[in-house]
């Protein structure tokens, strides 16, 4: 059988301040009033003392490689070609971190440096991002 | 006042990659398996619980629906458990609470999967589960989650892909020993490392197959189960534990939500060191990496499983017997059907009932599964 539906997600109110940032060319995180407890990506809430989140911070976009992968196929099993090295980033001071593709020319280390590289055309979206840099 | 409960009897189908069955009929063979085991009938089962993955792989949605029929609850409460690819334990800790509880005597507890509806393949289904608005635009496929997961376990303990592999190697082993498996087989490292790379650094032999399959158990009270058999299998302790959904969030090289569902368990049966106490180890194995990665969390130690492989312990014969019944990589994945499976592997081996598995005198097991998005934890612990 085969199913056809259309779903539309409303990215809600953290995110949405987290894509209009990425439209802007900036990294937004959530930032806590009570605890200064700061995620990323933003959530409406803090998850370390659960009160509603009142306050969006730019954060430095240097970040560090926690781990990576490179995959050889893509999502319907087939080889993938190029090759992708998928990337988890994380940044100084702020809990979470992001997941997102490499730059093809860089060989990846485990703590190595990198910051994002934005499109120069941005619609609000996590592709705003075109991949990860070495700095 | 918590009533003690027993594991009674057992079933399964084959896992295979392509059963020649309906979902309805898998259900049936193991349960009538289970009855036929301890000498019950379907009119004897007090209540039915039941677990499934997700609805995407049959096509249609509420399929715990089908259950109903094959597992004779017509007439009886009846409910469909689900936390993702911990289903399969998770389902065996809620039939727990409806004995435990003293609400049900009998309860038949019955887990199925059949990932072999959707065609050319079950992989793309899982694309759903990341978040539409930052995961999913990315075009991430499952496999590269893990990939990232063993990346780092890999850093955290400085361990080679060829110790990981031996993971494979042991477990599809010890399923050269099991009736029902699909993937017994005598390989070596260098097989897993040759297999071909689908998301450095994970080779195709690193990976469990897609399956279906069926497994069931009876769950009795102490009273009843002294009627029923002269060998259950207690069920002292269970825990289930969740973490973020974000895995952004969490320990990528130790789960510690697995630490404190097994912890929940442990405390419990009245364990304070697994490692002394437990004859019998039955972590959830999807991925290689994934078998020590739990057992890491099982044992409270970080980085102790992949010591204790690297010097053979985990072997069948080896002082801390891990998947003996050879696990999802080498028994078969039919999701919620796989974790029931390592329960039935504790029903089996502390009843003595393993065949050429059976590890010599074990009285202590623990069982744990895994899934959801990669953060749930779901722990039983038995005895004999």
């Amino acid at each position: 059988m085969s199913i056809e539906s259309f779903y539309e997600y409303p990215a809600g109110v953290a995110l949405s301040r987290f894509l209009e940032g990425l439209r802007l060319g900036r990294l937004i995180a959530s930032k806590c009033s009570a605890c200064n407890h700061m995620i990323i990506p933003p959530r409406a809430y803090c998850l370390k003392c659960y009160r509603p989140i009142k306050e969006y911070q730019i954060i430095g976009e240097e970040g560090r490689i926690v781990t990576y992968t490179r995959s050889l196929i893509n999502i319907e099993g087939k080889p993938a070609n190029p090759p992708v090295t998928w990337v988890f980033v994380k940044f100084e001071g702020v809990d979470g971190g992001l997941l997102h593709v490499l730059d093809s020319t860089i060989n990846p280390q485990i703590g190595m440096r990198v910051r994002p590289v934005f499109r120069e055309q941005r619609i609000g979206s996590i592709l705003d991002i075109k991949w990860f840099t070495a700095v | 006042m918590r009533k003690r409960v027993a594991i009674v009897g057992a079933g399964m189908t084959y896992f295979r990659s392509m059963l020649p069955m309906t979902p309805q009929e898998m259900v049936f063979e193991a349960a009538r398996k289970s009855l036929d085991d301890c000498g019950l009938e379907f009119k004897d089962i007090d209540a039915v619980v039941s677990g499934s993955a997700p609805d995407a792989f049959d096509g249609y949605h509420h399929k715990g629906l089908v259950g109903v029929e094959p597992s004779g609850a017509y007439g009886k409460p009846y409910s469909r458990v689900f936390v993702g690819g911990g289903t399969g334990v998770g389902v065996a800790v809620a039939g727990w609470w409806h004995v435990a509880s003293g609400a049900f005597k009998r309860v038949l507890v019955v887990a199925w999967e059949k990932m072999s509806h959707p065609y050319p393949h079950a992989q793309p289904l899982f694309k759903t589960i990341f978040d539409p608005v930052i995961e999913q635009p990315l075009g991430p496929n499952l496999i590269w989650i893990f990939a990232l997961e063993m990346r780092r376990y890999m850093e955290a303990h400085k361990l080679s892909k060829e110790l990981i592999a031996r993971v494979a190697v042991k477990n599809k082993g010890n399923a050269l020993d099991h009736p029902y498996a699909q993937l017994g087989a005598k390989i070596t490292v260098e097989d897993v490392l040759k297999s071909p790379v689908l998301v450095w650094p994970v080779h195709r032999l690193d990976i469990s197959p897609s399956s279906d399959g069926a497994v069931a158990l009876v769950f009795a009270s102490e009273e009843e189960a002294k009627k029923i058999t002269d060998t259950p299998v207690w069920i002292e302790g269970v825990g289930a534990c969740l973490d973020s959904q974000f895995w952004t969030n969490r320990d990528l090289a130790y789960p510690y939500y697995v630490y404190l569902a097994a912890q929940q368990a442990y405390k419990m049966a009245g364990i304070t060191n697994p490692l002394k106490e437990i004859d019998v180890f039955e972590p959830y194995d999807p991925f290689t990496y994934k078998e020590l990665h739990h057992l890491d969390a099982l044992l409270g130690k970080p980085g102790l499983a992949p010591k204790l492989l690297a010097e053979g312990q985990l072997e069948r014969d080896g002082d801390y017997p891990t998947c003996p019944s050879g696990g999802l990589l080498g028994v078969g994945n039919p999701i919620a059907a796989a974790g029931l499976m390592k329960v039935a592997e504790l029903y089996w081996q502390l009843s003595g009932r393993a065949g050429k598995r059976q590890v010599p005198n074990a009285c202590v097991g623990v069982a744990q599964a895994w899934g959801d998005l990669m953060q749930v934890a779901q722990v039983v612990v038995c005895r004999s």
